[in-house]
């Protein structure tokens, strides 16, 4: 047996979870247009400085990140979903913030499954208004992010199952 | 400052077949292996070809997490719900990839996942196992399979 060695605490992270029951996941939709966490359904296949907590994947420093999923659906009656990721800024922030161009729209098909995928690119880097907010004494902004995968149904209020789903997040500078 | 995960980038694999024999779960739900036999590889780096109870398969050479990447196409196996899943030295990925099959048309999908490897015994094998939650008695056949596999740390 080869020891991996210290990568705890070298800046290396990344994280993958996933659906792991048998039964699918019910995300329950009570208003058309408005997204719901899709992530607390998740847990965790392997994680290292990254973690996921009641579906907040939670990352605590700045960087280049490659964030990739696939997920496999069923519900609405050929309704119009939309998929996107949303983030915050700070540790334990609630990610409300659209990230731009993570929006994916895909149509259900009933009771057949439907697989979504993709892989997107995120610069996390602090939140700076201005250059006031730097003045002396003051918190420097937090290196830690928060990002979220939310759903929403664009048609009607039907909800949706996950049948499977994997999501992978990988520091990559 | 901080290294990023490439940073420690030293094994990748791209893997591609379109003759991978078809998957005989027929009246069975039981996992079947996919044999990996007619895959070709470039680029390769740091890699092994190994033949586990006959099952052609793949391991990498030293220790690690490694990011993989599944693009596979198939057909067949009437509208079976498939579970796609991979394991290392036979301890499963908790990540699984479901869909449903569309009888004789192509349907393409992907899965992915992290895995750990902890040994450098080349015996020990990356295995990618499909099953059918229905007893069909039609094979599945993999008309294209992509498979990519890069060493994160």
């Amino acid at each position: 047996m080869s020891n991996i060695g210290n990568f705890e605490n070298i800046g290396v992270a990344f994280g993958n979870w996933g659906l792991t029951t048998a039964e699918p996941f019910v995300v329950n939709i009570l208003e058309q247009n408005v997204f719901v966490r899709l992530t607390p359904s998740l847990s965790t296949q392997i994680q290292n400085n990254i973690s996921i907590s009641n579906g907040v994947v939670n990352i605590n420093d700045n960087g280049i990140y490659m964030i990739q999923y696939v997920n496999s659906f069923s519900g609405g009656v050929n309704d119009q979903f939309m998929i996107r990721f949303t983030q915050g800024w700070g540790l334990g922030a609630d990610p409300t913030y659209y990230i731009p161009n993570s929006l994916v729209r895909f149509t259900t098909k009933g009771t057949n499954f439907w697989e979504v995928q993709n892989m997107i690119f995120v610069n996390l880097q602090p939140k700076i208004n201005s250059l006031a907010e730097l003045v002396e004494g003051q918190e420097f902004p937090s290196s830690n992010h928060t990002i979220a995968m939310e759903v929403a149904n664009r048609q009607d209020t039907s909800n949706i199952k996950i049948h499977s789903s994997s999501l992978i997040v990988t520091k990559l500078l | 400052m901080a290294k990023s995960s490439f940073s420690y980038q030293s094994a990748w694999l791209n893997g591609y077949s379109t003759s991978i024999p078809d998957v005989d779960f027929r009246r069975s739900t039981d996992p079947v292996i996919m044999n990996l036999d007619s895959l070709e590889f470039s680029p390769v780096y740091n890699f092994v070809t190994i033949n586990n109870d006959n099952k052609p398969s793949i391991t990498p050479t030293g220790v690690g997490f490694f990011l993989v990447n599944v693009s596979l196409s198939t057909k067949g196996a009437t509208n079976d719900t498939i579970e796609l899943g991979m394991s290392y030295d036979g301890s499963l990925s908790k990540m699984k990839l479901k869909w449903q099959q569309k009888g004789g048309n192509f349907w393409s999908t992907n899965y992915n996942t992290i895995i750990k490897i902890t040994t450098t015994e080349t015996e020990k094998p990356l295995q990618f196992l499909i099953s059918s939650t229905i007893q069909s008695d039609v094979k599945l056949a993999i008309t294209s399979f992509n498979l990519s596999i890069i060493k994160l740390y």
